[in-house]
């Protein structure tokens, strides 16, 4: 297994109150590693911990050692970080341009200038997110004009733009109906020929369904890791099989 | 029973605030109306009592000249630090801080901020009484009428659409000149007229740093100028015989004020239509 990210005795807290615990884990390129736990575990904070935003906030603390391809996350400039760690978050946020313009936000930031290579950028992450075909003809529209599930495939196509080598994604699914879900899930399942994939869910289903690797983790810390397959078959702990049972949650 | 009475006493406050408010404008438009004229509007003041006669060209100018020095040099500023606040500022203390120097500045009274004007400004640096220095005692005061607004303003923009831009790895200044500013852009607009109005009303400010009875239409910022309120102030003082220009001072005034703000709310919804409902 070829690792993108390892992450090295993450410890991380917000105004003095620790939520994650010494977290060690690994996270293996071209593939969906799905984050469970039951809500308020500090899934999301470990997300904002891999593409350094935790670090900007205010009172929030950070210590372990997350490296991206070998290299310590701690010493890359804050906005490179976030170009190659790219996040979706909960609930889809379009900006409230066109369809387009959503999609040359970022490469016009990176220095892209030519109108024929900006399309050409939209068109093909569009692509990837299986959204060009239904938006084709109105890429002029306003992004808000979309229905949930579009905008956040919109929002995951955007992300693309930055051609980041891990995407990290906070429940995607949360805010949209099971059809939605289903569309998403299929696109993820594509993408990780292209890109290293973290999902957080609380949707064990749904990890079952769409990941290859899954780490559980329960009131901060981790719990265990492994592959999806293994440890939804035989859960080497008693927590993890009380909360895969539904006991919690 | 109470819920009642309580609806009938707001009612009741209602249509007296907003008579009191009708019949204000109403007077002084009535009162003024007559005087207004083509003359009035393009000539400068004359007459044996300056003013009785002649119109109030030279003060509409003036006053357009203060408005814009305050708006530049107290508007800037004021957005800057609203920015500074909300999205460069990662100390509490010194976000209070600020917030408190701001407060104290709204707190002093304006014909402090003329008097310090005056000592610092025209006497100490040698500005001499100018649009510059009273445009600068009147940017002081407008600066955190405009800096509350324009805070209020960012912190209604959507954290998730911020957040989504920097998750792009865009920094934070083009987060702000692409999503911030656009999505703000009608309150920005609207705080700064607003805050021009203010500055276009005050007297205080102006009496002793830039305002004068009689000067021609400014033609720099290191010229005296006249100036509506202060005219008005002057014809008023000198009695009855320039009462019906004085009318006629107070009705341009309330127009520019009222047009600024119709056109503010106008471009306000304008822009809060486009960038909220797509």
């Amino acid at each position: 297994m070829e690792k993108r990210m390892t992450i090295q005795n993450l410890c991380a807290g917000y105004d003095g109150k620790q939520v994650l615990h010494n977290i060690s884990l690994e996270i293996p390129s071209n593939k969906i590693t799905a984050i469970i736990g039951p809500s308020g575990c500090g899934k999301s904070t470990l997300l904002h911990c891999l593409n350094g935003m935790l670090r900007q906030e205010t009172g929030a603390s950070v210590s372990g050692e997350i490296l991206l391809d070998g290299q310590d996350t701690a010493a890359m400039q804050e906005d490179q970080l976030r170009r190659q760690v790219g996040l979706v978050s909960q609930t889809p946020s379009p900006f409230p341009f066109s369809i387009l313009e959503n999609m040359t936000y970022g490469p016009r930031y990176y220095g892209v200038r030519n109108k024929t290579q900006l399309q050409q950028i939209a068109e093909e992450k569009l692509r990837l997110a299986g959204l060009y075909d239904e938006v084709k003809e109105q890429l002029h529209k306003s992004a808000l004009k979309l229905s949930g599930g579009q905008q956040q495939r919109l929002c995951i196509a955007r992300a693309l733009t930055a051609e980041p080598r891990v995407l990290l994604l906070d429940e995607p699914c949360s805010a949209l109906d099971v059809q939605a879900s289903a569309v998403i899930e299929e696109m993820l399942t594509r993408l990780k020929q292209t890109y290293t994939i973290v999902i957080v869910t609380h949707n064990i289903v749904q990890a079952r369904r769409i990941s290859d690797y899954v780490a559980f983790i329960k009131d901060g810390r981790l719990v265990e890791w492994g592959e999806a397959a293994c440890l939804f078959a035989s859960p080497q702990q008693e927590e993890t099989r009380a909360f895969l049972d539904g006991i919690y949650g | 029973m109470k819920g009642k009475l309580t609806k009938l006493w707001a009612v009741c406050s209602m249509l007296i605030a907003a008579s009191l408010i009708l019949f204000l404008f109403g007077y002084v438009f009535v009162q003024g109306a007559g005087s207004i004229s083509w003359e009035f509007l393009t000539q400068p003041p004359r007459g044996a009592v300056l003013g009785m006669e002649g119109g109030i060209f030279p003060a509409i100018v003036g006053s357009l000249w203060f408005t814009a020095t305050a708006l530049v040099l107290g508007g800037i500023p004021a957005v800057a630090v609203a920015l500074y606040l909300e999205f460069y500022c990662r100390s509490k203390k010194m976000a209070a801080f600020v917030r408190l120097v701001m407060q104290c500045i709204s707190g002093i009274p304006s014909i402090v901020l003329g008097l310090f004007a005056y000592s610092f400004l025209v006497k100490s640096l040698g500005w001499g009484r100018c649009v510059l220095s009273a445009g600068a005692a009147l940017a002081i005061m407008i600066l955190p009428f405009i800096e509350v607004r324009a805070e209020k303003a960012f912190q209604e923009v959507p954290p998730q659409m911020i957040q989504a831009s920097y998750h792009l790895g865009c920094s934070r200044f083009y987060t702000i000149q692409k999503i911030v500013l656009p999505y703000c852009s009608g309150e920005l607009v609207s705080a700064l007229i607003l805050g021009g109005c203010y500055a276009m009303g005050a007297t205080a400010p102006l009496i002793f740093t830039g305002a004068v009875a009689y000067a021609a239409s400014p033609t720099s910022l290191f010229a005296p100028a006249m100036a509506l309120p202060l005219h008005l102030y002057l014809l008023v003082a000198q009695g009855s015989t320039s009462l019906k220009t004085a009318y006629g001072t107070a009705f341009v005034m309330m127009v520019l004020i009222l047009v600024s703000n119709v056109l503010a709310t106008l471009y306000a919804r304008r822009r809060h239509k486009k960038w909220r409902n797509g």
